[in-house]
């Protein structure tokens, strides 16, 4: 991770941490810091600037911010069809669509 | 009905190294693996058992075997139509709409307790009163809800600082009620300081179930719940005595008079005197005892330093005074109702309506935080949010909203997708998912996101403890017998 | 594996644990630790964890291998029971309510299916009332909101 003042620049694997992740990341991130990325021969180089913190662990947080989002990813990539199929069930009662059991 | 293992032309399919197990996940409780599934069985495991379980090497005439089998932890032998039942049932809420509708009648209040998660004002500020016209298009909004049992919780603030509306709303709900041929619950939580003979006799007529906090004896509770001069303790015991009293002696009324209860709010102070706490409780006469974390909410977030503690401080208070409850049960009876919750899930497949505790969160689609003015919030803990100027969980406005736009507001489906245990990668794989929930609010205000990180999330660690917890307790056959009476139908 | 008291790294070889199943056992201890995932080579994730606080770093990796021990048998379990677990729970979903069992006693007295039977007419009177003359009824008046049931109602003079 190279430092330059606040700034902090890193690349990451893109087979490991997708750009989708990194995007979830920085949205959660928002508030704290400007964050951008780009691709660069299968890597992703980003750019994390924050008030909040000269020392690296706000950086670092960040990464493991990327690494929940993954996870919620390869996640939805085995079971989003059950995930599907109960928020749609809990929806629906809740609007009455079906009929309810007393 | 056993599952046939596949045979492709004539080789069979390469299994997997554990092709007998059926999906289950485990965690080590009290030196053994505790085995759960998603129809909510559990089993406690030896070592040796465990590991042959999962290389489906147990004796099948084994008892161990057994009761795998019978809870649907062999994939060969899972009984289908028995199974699902259990999990249809266990999340029955799945099948319904709104329950609970909590009003807030007022935002004043005249007590100033240090951990006031509603951020109560000032007991002369009316224009945070709630207003007949909005109570009834509240009362209105709620009823249009396909839950045929209703209820409406009067909260605050201090509900009673607007008793009049409070009582026209109670009337007018009854007529609803009536009308709709619904189940009505109606319910009040109040410190009782306003609480007068002529108001309690209104409210037992009508069937309100009376709730109020309880902190422990009066040098603790008096020190969390400040009263101006006054001791809160002193009004709050002699008002749990008198409703007490009125439901110990009620015979051939016209109404049924509900037992009263207690909330107790840990706090920092609390967490030195579970024991006494508990004691002051029986000493009352009180049967039930529900042990609430505090969360860093609302006014709590902002004192947090000094009111607040670490999961792990509160898991140790938690286990302490279980502990103390369960012994006490030799001589009388006590019960811990967050346990009880639990425990109607883990041992009777019965969703015990606890909101905060289910996939997905009761947010908007279980409960509804109704404001003073009218604005609907996904539950009480997003109202406060609301409070302090964010209205990320404002759903919308009872007099500008219908109920069926409330359920497909953005509001209600980003909490009720973040709460799906089943997209939560920590979630998904704990052995306690079956029973558990999270919760969206605590993940914003805390993590800074609805879905939240959940290897570091206090609250998630706090639960987590509590489970341990229990199921510790459910694997000792004396400590088990006890708790098993707790929820036994 | 190298390491020193605030920094471990640890290589996981991908022919033995799949990228999934490093991921998440990293993910599992980001309580505790830092975690950056990097590619060594074509068959090796090196893991590189940083400790957050006055945790022992050596107890952080200990969970993680367990972790990833745990987590490939889960991984492989739930592969196998992924459509018996969503065909299970889409039956629970779609299944009728069973009806009740008969106990002897269940009988209804006549004076009792009398009172049944007015009851059953007077419902479906007032179900005929309601649905007639309207279609897309909106019974419980749930898509209606409290203006439009009110519009065009006068409001009362505050005194």
């Amino acid at each position: 991770m190279k430092n330059d003042n606040n700034m902090k620049i890193f690349v990451l694997d893109e087979e490991i941490y997708s750009k989708e992740a990194i995007a979830l990341a920085a949205y959660v991130y928002a508030d704290k810091a400007e964050i951008e990325y780009k691709r660069k021969k299968g890597k992703i180089e980003i750019k994390f600037e924050s008030d909040e913190s000269s020392d690296e662990s706000i950086a670092d947080d960040f990464v493991n911010e990327i690494l929940n989002q993954q996870c919620r990813i390869d996640l939805t990539k085995k079971n989003s069809r059950v995930s599907t199929i109960i928020v749609t069930k809990a929806l629906l009662s809740a609007a009455g669509e079906h009929t309810v059991r007393g | 009905m056993p599952v046939k293992e596949k045979k492709v032309k004539n080789k069979t399919k390469a299994v997997s190294a554990y092709g007998a197990v059926a999906d289950s996940r485990w965690r080590k409780v009290s030196g053994k693996y505790l085995l759960i599934n998603d129809f909510g069985n559990f089993e406690y495991l030896k070592s040796p058992d465990f590991d042959k379980w999962l290389k489906s090497k147990l004796p099948k005439k084994s008892k161990v075997f057994e009761s795998l089998a019978e809870k649907g932890f062999i994939r060969t032998h899972m009984d289908f139509d028995k199974l699902t039942e259990k999990w249809r049932s266990a999340n029955s809420y799945l099948f319904a709409g709104t329950g609970l509708h909590i009003f807030v009648m007022t935002l004043r209040c005249n007590h100033t307790c240090v951990y006031c998660q509603s951020s109560a004002i000032d007991s002369s500020k009316k224009n945070t009163d709630m207003s007949y016209r909005t109570a009834k298009a509240s009362v209105d909004f709620a009823f249009k809800s396909p839950n045929p049992t209703i209820t409406i919780e009067f909260q605050g603030g201090e509900p009673l600082l607007n008793w009049d509306v409070l009582k026209k709303t109670v009337t007018y709900a009854r007529s609803v009620e009536k009308k709709t041929k619904k189940n009505l619950i109606i319910a009040l939580v109040s410190n009782f300081s306003l609480m007068t003979e002529k108001k309690a006799k209104f409210l037992l007529e009508n069937e309100v179930s009376i709730c109020t906090s309880l902190d422990g004896p009066k040098n603790i509770h008096d020190k969390n719940r400040t009263y101006g001069k006054m001791s809160s303790y002193a009004v709050t015991v002699k008002w749990l005595k008198y409703f007490k009293r009125e439901h110990d002696r009620q015979k051939n009324e016209n109404y049924r008079i509900f037992k009263p209860s207690a909330l107790l709010t840990v706090s920092k102070r609390s967490l030195a005197f579970g024991e006494k706490i508990v004691n002051e409780y029986v000493a009352r006469g009180l049967e039930d005892i529900f042990i609430r974390p505090l969360a860093p909410l609302g006014y709590a977030k902002k004192y947090w330093d000094s009111i607040g503690y670490s999961a792990d401080d509160f898991i140790s208070f938690y286990r302490k005074t279980l502990h103390h409850i369960v012994k006490l049960n030799a001589k009388k009876v006590i019960r811990e109702k967050m346990a009880m919750m639990i425990l109607d899930k883990v041992l009777n497949a019965h969703d015990p309506g606890y909101l905060d505790m289910r996939c997905p969160c009761g947010a908007s689609i279980g409960q509804i935080a109704y404001n003073h003015n009218g604005d609907l919030y996904t539950c009480d803990e997003g109202r406060m949010v609301g409070w302090s100027g964010d209205e990320i969980f404002k759903a919308g406005n009872v007099f500008k909203d219908s109920y069926s736009s409330l359920m497909s507001s953005p509001v209600t489906k980003g909490c009720v997708l973040s709460s799906n245990l089943e997209q939560q990668p920590l979630c998904f794989r704990c052995a306690y998912k079956p029973y558990c929930g999270v919760c969206p609010v605590y993940n914003y205000e805390v993590q800074q996101n609805l879905w939240g990180n959940m290897p570091s999330n206090d609250r998630c660690k706090l639960f987590m403890g509590i489970f341990d917890t229990i199921f510790e307790l459910l694997a000792k056959p004396k400590e088990a017998a006890i708790l098993r009476k707790w929820v036994q139908k | 594996m190298k390491h020193s008291k605030d920094e471990i790294l640890l290589k996981s070889d991908l022919r033995k644990y799949s990228l999934d199943d490093i991921r998440y056992a990293a993910y599992s201890v980001t309580d505790e630790a830092h975690v950056e995932l990097k590619k060594s080579n074509l068959k090796t994730i090196e893991i590189s964890f940083k400790r957050k606080g006055k945790v022992s770093l050596k107890n952080t990796v200990k969970r993680f291998t367990d972790e990833l021990k745990n987590e490939k048998i889960r991984a492989d379990i739930f592969k196998n029971n992924a459509e018996l677990r969503e065909h299970l729970i889409l039956k629970a979903l779609s299944s009728e309510e069973k009806p009740q069992p008969q106990t002897d006693d269940a009988g209804l007295t006549p004076e009792q299916e009398k009172e049944l039977d007015e009851l059953i007419s007077q419902v479906e009177e007032e179900i005929k009332k309601e649905s007639s003359g309207r279609k897309n009824a909106d019974p419980l008046g749930i898509n209606q909101t409290w203006e439009e049931k009110n519009a065009g109602k006068r409001k009362k003079s505050k005194k």
